[in-house]
């Protein structure tokens, strides 16, 4: 089930009546939302739900046995395994096309023509994230900050937890787990806040992103050959106002969710395009995604301590792989290359060149405006004749339209409301009586489903 | 029977005006030579989507081809009239646009029930086939109606076999009423299908190597997939353009040529051969009036009297 | 839990199991007010997605019975509040480059 359907807004209104009613049994409680996970995640398709029991069942025993081991090359060997066993998952499932495609051609190039084994491989949904969660578990019980005689439910239940199973955020186990050994308790404030989220991002996602993606994004990014210098340069921004609307929405509403059921989960978005280095963009956006490469990837590798030369090769190792993350294609590795790049470039110019003026946001801004054509465009031809087309710079304007242009103001001003604004406001109407709270949030209901564009959205990939 | 030299003379101008006239209004009315290039609008669901893909990629190169106009729209069908109602939808966007050829693809959304007032008729029932060949029947009509050249692209090879059987089932209806009605059915089913016929997710590029198909639900595709089955539609339209059948005239003609006046097919002007030049506008007979070097119809008025103007 | 930028204080769950119940209760009402709003001012948004959806038994008596509940409501105008913001919208999407250059014209003058 998508967010943004009223078939989840049922299920969820059933499971928050259910689960709110076994307050007292933290037990059932679980178990309902367990079960309510698995109802969710089969509904995309029902064989997906035996890898995931598999990979939950996996890492749980995997953590029983590393946490009863004393350090040993035995226990370091059954850590690599662990993650072995969760890489692997990922790379079969993810990337086996991509590698054999790639094989094939690389293969014909130097002439040994083979028939390789082509299979297509069906990407279950959401599973870069669980895997990642997995692999989370994993090493929060080696470093002893997470508890390895959790229980398989809790187990379970942290890596198939539903609002954060398909899209992020990636909730780390010692941030989670200790929140599952009693039943939730809740205040009017984390409702507020719930509700808040939850509303911001349907509106963020339906309204915003969906007008600028079918208005403009889609057909420009299609072929940009056609269109004129300021339909792609619109384009462009329209997508980054696209990006962070559709991720930025699907995180608010996963986290509001948990929040209405009594879990905290952190933010996942800060205001990126308010940064003013590449650093400070990476600690604003997909911020669970960065804190798990930085954590699991780039420090283990041995971070910034051991020079410039082995700082920017971790650097490098963590941008491309985070890049390929996103998804199994070229496009993708180079986008992570960029950003790569940009890190290893600011840290060499050192501290004081990223200074905090309005320059260095709109430098910052129109970096990763670029790196977003790549991360975009279907192939590396589109990407090059987005950004090379000459001759049809001076076209007259096409797709944009004043509305389009206001939407994405609309949705780079975002970035000038305070930054705890959401917070304040949930704040204030924790205060406010339940007609009153009812009231403003039908009315914001209302509005959502009238605005939003009708009928089904357009086939989206759910890729990650 | 001709008559004195000087009418004769007269006549000269006349018939060559009205030759002249014939030619340019029957090339508009047959669009052998178009002075603009073709418009074609591509209607459906998400397949079609697909297909306009396809399609924008295809006759790229054709200089033929002018717009090709998504009319598409995901999660549609002819069953389900009550979410989006293709007939009049399919109005709407035909008062809008003016297209010389449509390229219709429907029926992945149709494996489902029919409502009708009372009641739902289940899906290959003999009461869902009635409705269902109906409202076919009716789009093909609407657009060639409209004046468009009607292209009605077959479901490809489904991974699942209970969905490909039903398909096999919806592509022996849309070739049937199709081909009833003097449209095109092309079919994609070869397209979609390694070389024993069944479903392949990777198949041949044009340089031979295998790529991905096939989308992971096993119905949709991928670009390259949709560039495929796109290849015969192609094939087909630009067939119709080597070769145009002659078509019936469409309701509203658009001849800027034909001022002449419709006569009604009565019986033919003096000293023209019956038969001769034998052309029908708005369908009614295109008759040649001659008229004398006054402006005057020449010989009796008995067809300008029964035109009944 | 330590001192996390991204997290904030209203996270805190209460340990007061009264505080506890009020919210509770609070939560529900106010679900319950909503439910009920929605299902006056907006029931046509269930009734499309029942058209979505193939027919069957249910679905066809979900649509059927909502269908005449929308249309009651909307005799009693009560759907005008929506029908008010899908016209503005519609409008406002409508407007063309034109239209904003005229209006700054007659600004100017």
């Amino acid at each position: 089930m998508l967010f943004p359907t009223l078939t989840f807004g049922i299920f969820f209104v059933l499971v928050l009546s259910f689960a709110w009613a076994l307050d007292r049994e933290n037990g059932q409680r679980k178990l309902l939302l367990l079960a309510a996970s698995y109802v969710f995640y089969g509904w995309w398709d029902w064989r997906f739900c035996a890898l995931l029991a598999f990979s939950s069942i996996a890492n749980w025993a995997f953590g029983r046995i590393i946490g009863a081991m004393p350090a040993s090359p035995l226990r370091a060997l059954v850590i690599v395994l662990a993650i072995a066993v969760n890489l692997g998952i990922l790379g079969f499932f993810k990337y086996y096309g991509f590698f054999i495609e790639n094989v094939g051609e690389a293969l014909a190039m130097i002439g040994w023509e083979r028939d390789l084994f082509l299979m297509q491989i069906i990407l279950p949904v959401g599973i870069s994230f669980y895997t990642f969660q997995g692999i989370s578990y994993i090493i929060d019980i080696k470093r002893g900050e997470a508890d390895h005689r959790a229980s398989l439910l809790d187990a379970m239940l942290y890596i198939s937890f539903f609002p954060q199973l398909v899209a992020g955020p990636i909730v780390r186990a010692k941030d989670f787990l200790p929140q599952l050994t009693r039943a939730p308790t809740i205040s009017r404030a984390a409702v507020s806040l719930g509700v808040l989220l939850i509303l911001w991002g349907l509106f963020k996602k339906s309204v915003i992103a969906s007008e600028i993606a079918t208005g403009i994004v889609d057909p420009v990014f299609f072929a940009p050959g056609e269109y004129g210098g300021i339909d792609r340069l619109f384009a462009v921004y329209g997508y980054a106002v696209q990006i962070y609307c559709d991720f930025s929405a699907y995180s608010d509403i996963a986290i509001g969710c948990a929040a209405l059921l009594g879990y905290r989960f952190n933010r996942n978005f800060d205001q990126p395009y308010r940064a003013r280095s590449f650093q400070d963009f990476w600690r604003r956006w997909h911020i669970s995604l960065s804190t798990w490469l930085r954590d699991y990837l780039y420090k283990p590798l041995g971070g910034s301590r051991g020079g410039a030369l082995a700082t920017n090769r971790n650097l490098m190792i963590t941008m491309l792989l985070g890049g390929l993350w996103h998804g199994a294609a070229w496009t993708f590795l180079v986008w992570g290359l960029i950003h790569g790049l940009a890190l290893a470039i600011e840290r060499a110019l050192g501290p004081a060149r990223s200074g905090r003026s309005v320059i260095s946001l709109v430098i910052t801004f129109h970096v990763v405006c670029l790196a977003w054509i790549l991360f975009r465009s279907p192939d590396f031809a589109t990407a090059w004749t987005y950004l090379t087309a000459t001759q049809t710079l001076g076209d007259p304007v096409q797709v944009l339209t004043p509305f389009l242009a206001g939407m994405i103001v609309l949705g780079l001003g975002l970035h000038a409301l305070p930054p705890r604004g959401i917070e304040s406001l949930a704040g204030a109407m924790s205060r406010l009586r339940s007609p009153a709270i009812a009231g403003m949030g039908v009315v914001a209901f209302i509005l959502i489903d009238a605005l939003r564009p009708a009928g089904v959205a357009p086939f989206i990939y759910f890729q990650f | 029977m001709w008559g004195s030299p000087h009418r004769l003379a007269g006549l000269v101008p006349v018939i060559t005006a009205c030759v002249a006239a014939m030619l340019l209004s029957s090339a508009a009315l047959a669009q052998e030579e178009p002075t603009e290039p073709r418009r074609i609008g591509v209607f459906g669901d998400s397949l079609a989507d697909g297909l306009w893909i396809g399609l924008q990629r295809g006759l790229r190169r054709d200089a033929r081809a002018g717009e090709i106009e998504q009319l598409s729209e995901v999660a549609t069908g002819l069953a389900n009239y009550v979410y989006r109602d293709i007939s009049e939808k399919t109005r709407g966007q035909l008062e809008q646009g003016r297209y010389d050829v449509a390229v219709v693809m429907f029926g992945s959304n149709d494996i489902q029930g029919i409502r009708t007032g009372r009641g739902v008729f289940r899906f290959r029932s003999a009461g869902w086939e009635a409705v269902y060949r109906e409202r076919v029947r009716d789009l093909i009509t609407q657009l060639q109606t409209h004046g468009a050249e009607v292209y009605w692209t077959g479901l490809p090879v489904m991974r699942s076999t209970g969905y490909d059987a039903n398909t096999v089932y919806l592509n022996a209806i849309f070739r049937e009423e199709a081909e009833a009605l003097g449209a095109i059915f092309v079919s994609t089913r070869e397209a979609s299908s390694d070389e024993n016929g069944e479903y392949a997710a990777y198949l041949p590029n044009s340089r031979g190597a295998p790529r991905l198909m096939r989308d992971d639900d096993g119905i949709h595709f991928t670009m390259n997939g949709y560039a495929r089955i796109a290849a015969p539609v192609v094939e087909a339209i630009q067939a119709g353009w080597d070769n145009p059948r002659p078509r019936p005239a469409p309701a509203v003609t658009e001849t800027v040529m034909a001022e002449a006046v419709v006569e009604a097919s009565e019986p033919e002007p003096q000293g023209l051969p019956a038969g001769w030049l034998d052309l029908s506008v708005n369908g009614q007979a295109y008759v040649c009036q001659p008229v004398g070097l006054d402006g005057q119809p020449l010989g009796a008025s008995t067809a300008s009297g029964a035109a009944g103007n | 839990m330590q001192d996390d930028p991204h997290r904030d204080r209203l996270y805190e769950a209460p340990d007061d199991a009264r505080e506890h119940q009020r919210s509770r209760l609070w939560l529900s009402n106010g679900v319950a007010l909503s439910l009920l709003l929605v299902a006056v001012f907006n029931p046509v948004s269930l009734e499309r997605w029942a058209a979505a959806n193939p027919p069957n038994w249910g679905v066809e008596t979900v649509r059927l019975t909502v269908g005449v509940w929308s249309e009651r409501m909307g005799l009693a105008h009560l759907d005008a509040p929506r029908l008010w913001l899908e016209q503005r919208w519609r409008d406002l999407k409508a407007v063309g480059w034109d239209d904003v250059h005229t209006e700054d014209d007659e600004a100017e003058q």
